[in-house]
């Protein structure tokens, strides 16, 4: 069963359809890799994936369960809510206008499994490199309010817990020399492995790294590709968008290209390199 | 500190017992500061300065509870008055003549706090899911609606009277004092401070905790607080929450000391903004500087705008300038602690906006400095 | 039925005043995502502006040939300063903080409100002042309800310099010029728009609408108090939500229905008048609760 899974998923804003009818499977361990030129769609793929953006048709399956639209509501919604939109839902359907547009919320993605990185950095510039890998571990950490308010032995027990896992995580990423810094004092290669470890933090199963070697050079490139590798062999799996074609090639197992929102390419990268779609989104008609 | 690599030290070395870091020279002054505060109705025999501190610390409270909200949090709320208001009538009613309950005051300080959390929820639950600054308008609107509201609904809240002759606590007699808090400011005195300090605990416990950490995740970043699986939306209710109850605390503390509710005394220029000035002038999301803010406040306010005119006048006349001491300054600036709110406010987020006494991290945010400081002792702002 | 028509024309007189508030809210919202708390307080001082020049020209005392000519100078007159007014506070004020975190000019904003709140307190005091009516008297005898040919003026003045902003915006260079900018500031500026001074113009224009809202409130209730903006500001900014904000017709419309709202809230139920502020605030958090969209508006308040 593939980790994640999409069925004609699409996304229009307004006129522009940014998603056209996407079928990817990313297969359980797998590094996977998404390419395609300048506004093909595929950060827009991500960000419906993370809850950000609603679909506006199409499906997601996260380890087989329906992510868009939900259909499990007793398990998503507490128990009014759930009642409510079952009512809705199978109004809906009984109109035919298909199912309730109900997706899981961004924070509800990460919490099942799926962790993401940002194309331009977005960390928490203020708190120092651990606190970001702590505020990382948020979902995985069960103190309620009153373990908050009272600092309960419980409290204290995770605490410790997670920092030190977050210590960890930045020796894991090679930052555990910078662990009291601020995030927005590092260097800029720096930040982008914080990053990872901030989404390792999450404890994902499934790991999304937006354009994680832009802006590298050869060397670090070198150590990002490494790093990705030990991450896949931790069990998580890898789904990336890059444009660096040798990280991509070196890297990824299989790779779905995208152009202009439709996927027109998919396949091990020796595939994908000669298929002439690509080639001619790439470089254009004439090649 | 900074260079700790390697090995995690043993928890031992980072945390010395608890006495042990009671007794570090960091804290020598605040100790110091403590026994200050336990002594003072034994060594001032002033009963009305003693009422004075005891009104003052309503506004601590206040200020304290704000912060939650505003500093931790960073979402403005304009209608912090409103809390307060239903934690003194949550109180008022149910321990007065008013409908002959009279449930103990021991048990209401919790239960009113819990009501005005309740509310909070209630406001927050719809629109927190808005941006920001419609929040600010939002709760605005509420801070009017609920003074409104109390005093239009006369048969349950007594209406523009108000509710007279609120319960006053009691406690078991000892050392031949009879346990009734009368009309003693002391016993008064003693419990706002007993409760200023357990909520500077349970603050300074939320700030450290995993709920601290998201509000400052959420007050940096939504969209990547979100990503990290943070629930953005019952995160921030639950700052609305907890700075509600605070007000709620301070509600029913400040309805039985002044032994009447009334509601002209929740208005938006009379609570919600002098709070709010409070929290910036001393620095948002420092517990020390929103504690220094409001005693600075709240000296303004009650004494020197009242004290003001009269040195005026002694000065002009004693000065012998004339034309000054006809212009009647004195009544101008009693009348200015608007203006003053304003300087302060405009002023603060133009000048300083960190505030008097920053807290570590809140300052290199606001001043967006670029200094390389390691931040590992951020825990003891 | 002839309650309800005086209620209506009521509703309307106020309408049209909180409609020309709610512009200059849904403009500079439009433009910077500010809500401009000092709004409120600057029709206000718009207010006392036109109050101030109506006593140098002696209008109150004036004949009746002069009277025209005289309110259209006090209009323009006080429109200028006042829009000079939001100038001077965009610059002061708000620029700095263009990229502070967003709580800044928010709190900043309520600070100016009390700034110019206090100023106004200090130099006129706490009471009522009252306010000459220069609008002709009488009543209009439609058989089934008379109206106030006072209150007709308010309401095509108001009209008027809608039209006209709406003209503004959509018909010249400058106009394109803010509705660029409130799309995409970034590429506005690409464009060769300078933001400065659009922000500005905005500033201007929203104060200016301002100040004819507070003479027209001072012609229609003959009064005038330092503390008028904050109850006001706040109906205006909820008309400015109900139409949708930052879209420049839905705040009319918004200021009108809500005008309308408060009259009929006010006068058919038994003690309404005190409900009547409870009913607007409610609308107001209904409205961002259930369609912060507002009734016309184009951009989705929620991140």
């Amino acid at each position: 069963m593939p980790i994640l899974e999409t069925r004609g998923l699409t996304k229009r804003f307004g006129g522009l359809v940014a998603v056209n009818s996407v079928d990817i499977s990313v297969e359980q361990g797998e590094i996977f890799a998404m390419i395609g030129p300048n506004g093909a769609g595929k950060t827009t793929l991500f960000n419906l994936v993370a809850g950000l953006y609603k679909p506006t048709s199409g499906q997601i399956l996260f380890n087989g369960r329906s992510i868009y639209p939900v259909r499990d509501f007793w398990r998503t919604y507490s128990p009014p809510f759930a009642a409510y939109y079952m009512v809705l839902d199978s109004i809906r359907r009984g109109l035919g206008l298909g199912p309730m547009p109900l997706g899981l919320k961004p924070h509800a993605v990460t919490a099942l499994g799926v962790a993401r990185t940002f194309q331009n950095i977005r960390l928490f510039s203020y708190m120092t490199a651990l606190e970001n890998v702590m505020v990382g571990e948020h979902p995985r950490m069960h103190a309620k309010v009153w373990d908050s308010l009272l600092r309960t032995p419980f409290a204290r027990r995770e605490e410790h817990k997670v920092r030190e896992r977050a210590r960890e995580l930045l020796r894991f990423v090679g930052l555990e020399r910078q662990a009291d810094q601020y995030a927005r004092n590092l260097p800029y290669g720096f930040q982008r492995r914080l990053e990872i470890a901030r989404a390792l933090g999450t404890a994902p199963k499934l790991l999304m790294l937006d354009e994680p070697a832009a802006g590298f050079n050869p060397q670090e490139k070198n150590e990002l590709m490494q790093l990705i590798q030990d991450i896949r062999s931790q069990g998580i799996t890898v789904f990336l968008i890059e444009h660096d074609m040798k990280v991509v090639m070196e890297v990824s197992e299989r790779i779905v290209v995208l152009d202009y929102g439709e996927k027109i390419a998919e396949g091990p990268p020796q595939k994908v390199r000669t298929d002439p779609r690509v080639i001619e989104a790439y470089l254009g008609k004439s090649a | 500190m900074s260079q700790r690599t390697g090995t995690p030290p043993a928890v031992g070395n980072r945390k010395p017992s608890r006495l042990g870091r009671l007794g570090r020279a960091q804290n020598i002054p605040y100790l110091l500061l403590g026994i200050a505060l336990l002594l003072f109705p034994i060594l001032d025999s002033n009963r009305s300065q003693i009422d004075v501190a005891a009104f003052a610390g309503v506004w601590v409270l206040l200020a304290l509870g704000l912060n939650i909200v505003v500093g931790y949090a960073g979402l403005l709320d304009l209608g912090y008055a409103a809390f307060f208001a239903i934690g003194s009538y949550a109180f008022a009613i149910l321990a007065s003549g008013q409908f002959n309950i009279h449930i103990s005051f021991w048990i209401l300080l919790f239960a009113s706090a819990f009501i005005a959390a309740m509310f909070g929820v209630l406001l927050g639950a719809p629109t927190l899911r808005l941006r920001g600054d419609y929040l600010a308008i939002v709760t605005l609107g509420f801070g009017e609606i609920v003074p409104r509201v109390f005093r239009n609904l006369t048969p349950i809240t007594g209406g523009v009277n108000g509710i007279v002759g609120v319960d006053q606590p009691k406690l078991p007699a000892v050392f031949g004092w009879s346990g009734n808090f009368g009309f003693n400011p002391i016993p008064y005195y003693y419990l706002i401070l007993g409760v200023i300090v357990l909520c500077l605990f349970l603050i300074n416990n939320l700030r450290n905790s995993r709920l601290g950490r998201a509000w400052m995740a959420i007050r940096e970043d939504e969209v990547a607080a979100a990503a990290t699986g943070i629930n953005t939306v019952t995160t921030k209710l639950l700052a609305f929450a907890l700075g509600a109850s605070f007000s709620g605390f301070a509600g029913t503390y400040y309805a039985s000391k002044l032994f009447i509710v009334s509601p002209e005394s929740f208005s938006f220029q009379a609570v919600s903004v002098v709070v709010l000035v409070m929290v910036v002038l001393g620095g948002m999301g420092s517990m020390r500087g929103v504690i220094v803010g409001a005693l600075l406040i709240y000296f303004i306010q009650s004494y020197v705008l009242i004290q003001l005119p009269g040195w005026i006048v002694s000065a002009t006349t004693a000065l012998n300038i004339d034309f000054l001491t006809k212009l009647d300054i004195g009544s101008y600036v009693q009348r200015s602690n608007f203006l003053i709110f304003g300087i302060i406010l405009a002023g603060i987020m133009l000048l300083r906006p960190q505030g008097l006494l920053p807290s570590a991290q809140r300052k290199v945010e606001l001043e967006g400095g670029t200094s390389d400081e390691a931040v590992a002792d951020l825990g003891s702002a | 039925m002839r309650f309800f028509a005086d209620q209506l024309i009521l509703g309307l007189t106020d309408g049209a005043i909180f409609a020309l508030v709610a512009l200059g809210y849904t403009m500079v919202y439009g433009i910077i995502e500010l809500i401009n708390f000092a709004h409120g307080d600057i029709f206000t001082v718009g207010g006392f502006i036109g109050l101030t020049l109506i006593g140098i020209l002696g209008l109150q005392h004036a004949p009746p040939a002069l009277l025209i000519p005289g309110v259209i100078v006090v209009f323009l007159v006080a429109m200028s300063l006042n829009g000079l007014l939001g100038v001077a506070i965009e610059r002061v004020a708000y620029r700095p903080l263009r990229n502070a975190p967003r709580l800044a000019p928010l709190i900043t904003a309520v600070g100016i409100s009390f700034i110019l709140e206090g100023i106004l307190f200090l130099l006129k005091g706490p009471n009522q002042i009252s306010y000459p009516n220069l609008l002709p008297g009488g009543n209009l005898n439609l058989g089934f309800a008379s109206i106030g040919i006072g209150n007709i003026f308010i309401i095509l003045i108001a009209l008027g310099l809608m039209i006209a902003l709406n003209q503004f915006i959509q018909r010249t260079r400058i106009g394109r010029a803010m509705r660029a900018t409130a799309q995409d500031r970034d590429a506005a500026r690409l464009m060769g728009i300078n933001i400065n001074r659009t922000i500005a113009i905005t500033f201007f224009i929203g104060s200016g609408l301002a100040a004819a809202g507070g003479i027209i409130y001072g012609f229609a209730y003959q009064t005038i108090d330092f503390s008028l903006g904050f109850r006001n500001g706040l109906i205006a900014f909820t008309a400015a939500v109900f139409g949708g904000i930052g879209n420049v017709v839905g705040a009319a419309i918004g200021g009108f229905i809500i005008g309308i709202i408060i009259d009929f809230v006010g006068g058919y139920f038994q003690g309404g008048q005190q409900w009547s502020d409870v009913v607007v605030f409610s609308i107001l958090i209904m409205v961002l609760v259930f369609r912060p969209t507002g009734l016309l508006g184009m951009r989705v308040p929620e991140k």
